[in-house]
C-alpha cells in the first residue's frame, strides 16, 4: 500500500516540477487526498462483517443452554437426604412421620415455649373465627386489619421504639428493610457472621459493601478509618450491620463499643435481633436492654417473630420516619400480602404473655446454662457458643475433624440420625452452599425454656452416647 | 367489546390532556415547593439529621412523601375490622391537614369489597374449611420455628405440596412462607451468572427483585409483545454475552398469568412457541391466575388449553385465590429436588406455617372436587360469570375497561392523579372499597382503579355497585366518550 502511495507521489512531484502552476496542483492533490481518507473509515466495520440470515439461523441453531437442574453436590444431596416431616408439636415435643414416640425437639427456635401453648393456640382460633385466615392483599389494599396496627404499637411499645412496621415474613424483613435505605453509593460495613437473609438484602442494596472480622472491633475502626475518605466533600450514607445474638455463631455484637465508634465515625446502625429479642435482657427486650443502653443509637432494628414469639412475621422499628419511609419504599411491604390475622394476634399475645410473665427468661437462661454444662464435658465435642446463648452450637472437637468439610458434616449428621432412634430431634445448621462467609459445621441446638431439667438430663446423655457410638463406628 | 383486548389504551388518549395531566403534576410539585419554603422560613424541618451524618433518605423522597402522596394518601392503607369476604368494615380515618397523618376516629363503614384479592372467596371464617384450620392449630400450634431443610417441614405442607403439583400438572412442587420470597428467594437458585433473563415490563416487584438478587443480566421485553420478545432473544443468542460475547448458559423468560395491574391474560401460546423454537426456559408467575382462570381454576394452561409439562416452572401464591398466605414452585422432579437445597427461602426463611398450609390445602382440596362436593366448581362458575357480568356491563356504560375475558382483574382507567383520589373517596362514601393505583405502580400518565371480583359477590351486589359506579363515573367525566377516547383499530 505505502509503496504505491510512494510511487504516486513521486509522479506527482514530477507532474509538479514540470508543470506551470505548482500552487493548483498541490490544492488538487489535497482533495484528492482528503477525499481519499474520507473514504477510508478504518473503524467502522465492513458491511461483510454483518452476518447473514444464515449465519445467524447456524448461531441460533448452534446455542444450547444448559440444564434448569444441575447435579447436586454431596453437600446439597447430605441436606436433602433426611425428610423429617413433622405430624404435630406440643411445647417440647414433637411426633414426625415413622416414629411412634414424640421426640424432644431441640432443633426449632422456640426459646420460649411458645409453639403449641394453650393461650396462644386459643386467641388464634378467636382470631381465624373473626377474620379468617389470610388477609387476601397487600397492607395499602385493605389488607391492613386492626390487629395488624395493634400489633405494631404493641412490638413499638415492648422494643420501646417509637413505631414498629410489620413484615409478613421474617426473612423478608431485613431484605426488604436494608434496600429501602441504602443505595448505590452509600457505604455498608457488615460482620462477616452475619447470616445469610442480611447478606440477601446488602446485595439488593447495591452499595459498596465492607466487612469487617467478626466481632472484631479493630477491624472495624480500621475500614471506619478507610471509608472515611470517601466522604471528604459530600457526607456518604454509612450504615454498619450487625447481628445482636448471631445465629451462626451464638455470640454477641459488642454493641456498646460500636456505638462509641459511632460517635466519632458518624455513621447507623442497623441491627439484626431476630434471636435476641425475647431472650436477651432482664425482660426480653434485647440485646439493648442486655447491655443497658439507649434506644436511640439504634437506628434500624429488625427483628423476626418466627424465634422467641413462634409466629409468623417480622418488624423493623426505630424513629418515625424510618418506619414510614419504609411503609412507601419497603417493597417485600409495599408489594405483598400482609401477614394473616391470626399470626398478628397470636404474636401479640406472645409478647403479652412474656410482658406478663418474665420469669420465663430464667428459666431460659437456666436451662441454657445447664444445656451448657453439659454439653461442654462431652468428648469429642465442643460449644463454640456463648454460655448465655439459647443458640447452641456443637462443632466436632479437634481430635475428631478431618480436613474435608463435607466429611464433618456427614460424621455430625450420623450423631443427628442417632439422636433420633433416641427419641431426640436434632440438626446440623444447614447452608446454601455458596454462602459468602461459610460458617464451620456445627449441630445447632436451641433451647426452650420449658424444657424440664429432667429432660435437659435426658437429652445431654443421649447426645454423650450418640457421639460415642458415631465416634466408636467412625474409628473401625 | 373490540378494546377488551387492546393493549396500548394509553397512547391513545387526547394529547391535550397528557399537557393537561403534566400541569397539574407541575403545580403540585410548585405547591409543594412553596409550602416547604414556608416550613423554611418557619424553621421547621421534616427530618432532623443529627450533625456530621448524610440525610438518611434523599429529599425528594421526603417531598414526595410529604407533599404529593401525603395529599393523596387517604386512598391506601385504609384498616379494616373484619374479614376480608365480599362485605368489609372499613374504619373511617380524618385528618385536619394533609402534612399530618390520619388517625382512626374510631368510627366504620360498611363497604362492598371490591379491593381484596379474594376471588374464590375463601376468606371465610366458619365452613368445613376454618373447621379444619382450627384443629391444625390444636395439632400443630401456629408455627413451625424452623426452615424446610431443617425441622420445618410438615405433614400439612407434605401434603399441600403434594395435591398443589397435582392440580398444575407438574411432577412436584414446594411451598414458601410468602409469595413476595418464593420469587426473590427462588430465582437466584434458579439462574447463575452467565445466564439472561428476559422479563416483561410490567413483571411485579418480587420478580424484579429477585431477578436483581441473580446477578445476571436482565433483560426487559415490551409488556405482553411476543414479536419483541423473538427480536431480543435473537439478538441476545447471535451476540452472546455483552464483552466476551461468550454463548449465555440460559435464557429464562419470565411473565406472568394475569398481570395485576393490566387484568391482561398473558399470550402465552405465542410466547410458547417462541421459547420452544429458541431453547429458552419459561417462568410463568401464576399468584392472580391460579384458581381464577381457566374451566378448572388450574390457571393460564388451562385457560389455553396447553399442556402444563410445556412450561418449565410454574409459580403461584396462595394469597389470592386460596385466602392463605404463601408461595409454591412447580416443576420436574429434579429441578424441585435440587431447589429445595438451594433456595433461600427454603434454607434461611423460616417454613410455611402449618395452619396456613391447611388453609390453603383444604381450599385446594374444595376446587379439585375432593371434598366430595360441588362447591368448588360453583364458586369458579361464579367467579367467571361475576367477571364477564361486571366487565361488559361497565364496557356498555362506556368506561375505559383494560384486561381480557374471564380476568377477575378488571382496571377501569381513569387517566388523572386527582381523579383517582376522588374516585376512591366517592366510592367509599357511597359505601364501596375501591383500590386505586397510579405511579410508581403504573405509567404516569395512566392512573386507574381496579376492581377485584369475587365469587362471594351476588349479583344484586355487583348491579348496585355498577349504578354506584356510573354515577361516581358521570360525576368524573370518566366516560370513553367524554374523555375524547378514541376507539383503536383492530387489526
Ligand atoms: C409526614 C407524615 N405523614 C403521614 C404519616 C403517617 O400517615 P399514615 O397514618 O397514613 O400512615 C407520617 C408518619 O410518620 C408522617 O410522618
Ligand atoms: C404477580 C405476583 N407475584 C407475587 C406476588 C406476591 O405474593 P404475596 O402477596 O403472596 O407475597 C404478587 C402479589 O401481589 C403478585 O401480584
Amino acid at each position: 500500500m505505502s509503496e504505491i502511495i510512494e510511487k504516486v507521489i513521486g509522479l506527482f512531484r514530477d507532474f509538479i516540477d514540470n508543470s506551470t502552476n505548482p500552487n493548483l496542483v498541490i490544492h488538487g492533490m489535497m482533495l484528492v487526498l482528503i477525499v481519499f481518507l474520507l473514504t477510508k473509515r478504518p473503524f467502522k466495520p465492513r458491511h461483510s462483517d454483518k452476518l447473514s440470515k444464515k449465519e445467524e439461523e447456524e448461531l441460533i441453531a448452534e446455542w444450547k443452554p444448559i440444564t434448569l437442574a444441575p447435579k447436586m453436590s454431596n453437600y446439597q444431596k447430605l441436606n436433602e437426604e433426611d425428610d423429617i416431616v413433622i405430624t404435630g408439636s406440643t411445647t417440647t415435643t414433637s411426633t414426625i412421620e415413622g416414629h411412634d414416640k414424640p421426640l424432644i425437639n431441640l432443633a426449632r427456635s422456640n426459646y420460649l415455649g411458645f409453639i403449641g401453648n394453650k393461650e396462644i393456640a386459643q386467641v388464634a382460633e378467636q382470631t381465624v373465627r373473626k377474620y379468617g385466615v389470610g388477609s387476601c392483599g397487600p397492607r395499602g389494599f385493605y389488607g391492613t386489619i386492626d390487629v395488624h396496627l395493634q400489633l405494631e404499637k404493641k412490638t413499638a411499645q415492648f422494643m420501646k421504639a417509637p413505631e414498629a412496621v410489620l413484615y409478613s415474613s421474617g426473612y423478608a424483613t431485613v431484605s426488604s428493610a436494608i434496600p429501602s435505605f441504602a443505595k448505590i453509593g452509600d457505604i455498608i460495613i457488615a460482620d462477616r457472621g452475619i447470616n445469610q437473609t442480611i447478606q440477601v438484602g446488602l446485595a439488593l442494596s447495591r452499595s459498596k459493601l465492607f466487612y469487617f472480622n467478626h466481632n472484631d472491633m479493630a477491624d472495624l475502626e480500621r475500614i471506619l478509618k478507610e471509608t472515611a475518605f470517601h466522604s471528604k466533600d459530600e457526607i456518604v450514607r454509612k450504615f454498619v450491620i450487625v447481628e445482636g445474638l448471631y445465629y451462626n455463631y451464638g455470640d454477641l455484637s459488642p454493641l456498646p463499643q460500636i456505638i462509641k465508634l459511632k460517635e466519632q465515625y458518624k455513621f447507623r446502625i442497623v441491627l439484626e435481633e431476630s434471636h435476641s429479642v425475647g431472650v436477651l435482657g432482664s425482660t426480653g427486650r434485647g440485646i439493648v436492654e442486655h447491655y443497658g443502653l439507649n434506644n436511640k443509637d439504634v437506628d434500624i432494628l429488625c427483628a423476626s417473630y418466627g424465634n422467641a414469639f413462634s409466629s409468623g412475621g417480622g418488624f423493623c422499628c426505630g424513629q418515625k420516619e424510618v418506619v414510614y419511609h419504609q411503609r412507601l419504599n419497603g417493597v417485600a411491604y409495599v408489594f405483598s400480602a400482609s401477614l394473616p390475622p391470626f399470626l398478628a394476634t397470636s404474636a401479640e399475645k406472645a409478647i403479652d404473655l412474656l410482658d406478663q410473665n418474665p420469669k420465663l427468661l430464667d428459666s431460659l437462661h437456666q436451662n441454657t446454662n445447664q444445656f451448657y454444662q453439659g454439653l461442654n464435658k462431652i468428648q469429642g465435642l465442643k460449644v463454640t457458643s456463648l454460655p448465655l446463648s439459647p443458640v447452641i452450637h456443637l462443632q466436632l472437637d479437634q481430635s475428631k475433624q478431618s480436613k474435608s468439610r463435607q466429611e464433618n458434616e456427614e460424621l455430625l449428621e450420623k450423631i443427628v440420625r442417632e439422636a433420633l432412634k433416641h427419641d431426640l430431634l436434632l440438626t446440623r445448621a444447614k447452608y446454601v452452599e455458596n454462602e459468602k462467609f461459610l460458617p464451620p459445621p456445627s449441630i445447632r441446638v436451641c433451647v426452650n425454656c420449658e424444657l424440664s431439667k429432667d429432660q435437659i438430663t435426658k437429652s445431654i446423655q443421649i447426645i454423650k452416647d450418640c457421639c460415642e457410638v458415631v465416634f466408636s463406628n467412625n474409628k473401625l | 367489546m373490540s378494546n377488551l383486548e387492546d393493549k396500548d389504551i394509553e397512547n391513545d388518549f387526547g394529547f391535550v390532556r397528557i399537557i393537561f395531566l403534566y400541569i397539574s403534576y407541575g403545580l403540585v410539585i410548585l405547591n409543594g415547593k412553596i409550602a416547604d419554603f414556608i416550613c423554611k422560613l418557619r424553621g421547621q424541618r421534616y427530618l432532623n439529621t443529627p450533625e456530621g451524618y448524610a440525610p438518611l433518605f434523599v429529599e425528594f423522597e421526603y417531598f414526595y412523601q410529604l407533599r404529593m402522596f401525603g395529599r393523596l394518601k387517604h386512598a391506601w392503607d385504609r384498616p379494616i375490622c373484619s374479614l376480608p369476604g365480599a362485605w368489609i368494615d372499613v374504619m373511617e380515618r380524618s385528618n385536619k391537614h394533609y402534612s399530618e397523618r390520619l388517625e382512626l376516629t374510631g368510627t366504620t363503614k360498611y363497604c362492598l369489597n371490591l379491593g381484596s384479592y379474594n376471588y374464590l372467596g375463601f376468606a371465610q371464617n366458619s365452613g368445613p374449611v376454618a373447621e379444619k384450620v382450627i384443629d391444625g392449630i390444636k395439632k400443630y400450634g401456629v408455627y413451625s420455628g424452623s426452615t424446610s431443610v431443617e425441622v420445618g417441614f410438615t405433614n400439612a405442607q407434605k401434603q399441600l405440596e403434594s395435591t398443589i403439583s397435582r392440580f398444575v400438572g407438574k411432577e412436584d412442587a414446594m411451598v414458601f412462607e410468602m409469595g413476595f420470597a418464593t420469587n426473590s428467594g427462588s430465582l437466584p437458585a434458579l439462574i447463575g451468572k452467565g445466564g439472561l433473563i428476559i422479563s416483561d415490563a410490567l413483571n411485579h416487584a418480587s420478580l424484579a427483585t429477585g431477578c436483581k438478587n441473580t446477578g445476571c443480566k436482565v433483560k426487559v421485553f415490551r409488556h405482553n409483545d411476543p414479536k419483541h420478545l423473538e427480536e431480543i432473544i435473537r439478538e441476545s443468542i447471535i451476540q452472546g454475552q455483552p464483552k466476551t460475547h461468550r454463548p449465555w448458559t440460559m435464557i429464562l423468560i419470565i411473565i406472568e398469568g394475569i398481570y395485576s395491574m393490566e387484568g391482561e391474560v398473558a399470550s402465552l401460546p405465542e410466547i410458547l412457541a417462541i421459547k420452544k423454537k429458541y431453547n429458552c426456559y419459561l417462568y410463568i408467575d401464576e399468584a392472580h391466575s391460579i384458581g381464577a382462570l381457566g374451566k378448572t381454576g388450574r390457571g393460564i394452561c388451562d385457560h389455553y388449553q396447553i399442556d402444563p409439562k410445556n412450561i418449565d416452572i410454574l409459580m403461584g401464591t396462595f394469597t389470592k385465590s386460596f385466602g392463605s398466605i404463601g408461595g409454591y414452585i412447580a416443576g420436574d422432579k429434579t429441578l424441585i429436588d435440587y431447589l429445595r437445597t438451594t433456595t433461600y427461602g427454603s434454607v434461611y426463611a423460616n417454613s410455611m406455617s402449618p395452619v396456613c398450609a391447611i388453609q390453603s390445602l383444604e381450599a385446594l382440596r374444595v376446587i379439585m372436587g375432593e371434598d366430595g362436593t360441588n362447591t368448588g366448581k360453583e364458586k369458579l362458575k361464579q367467579l367467571h360469570d361475576n367477571s364477564n357480568y361486571f366487565r361488559e356491563k361497565l364496557n356498555e356504560a362506556g368506561f375505559v375497561i383494560l384486561g381480557n375475558r374471564d380476568s377477575p382483574v378488571i382496571p377501569l382507567m381513569l387517566y388523572s392523579p386527582n381523579k383517582l383520589s376522588s374516585f376512591s373517596r366517592l366510592c367509599l362514601e357511597r359505601n364501596i372499597a375501591v383500590v386505586v393505583v397510579g405511579y410508581p405502580a403504573t405509567p404516569l400518565s395512566s392512573p386507574r382503579t381496579r376492581f377485584c371480583i369475587s365469587a362471594s359477590h351476588t349479583k344484586e351486589d355487583l348491579d348496585w355497585a355498577l349504578e354506584q359506579i356510573e354515577e361516581v363515573g358521570i360525576r368524573l367525566n370518566l366516560k370513553a366518550a367524554s374523555i375524547n377516547y378514541k376507539k383503536p383499530i383492530k387489526n
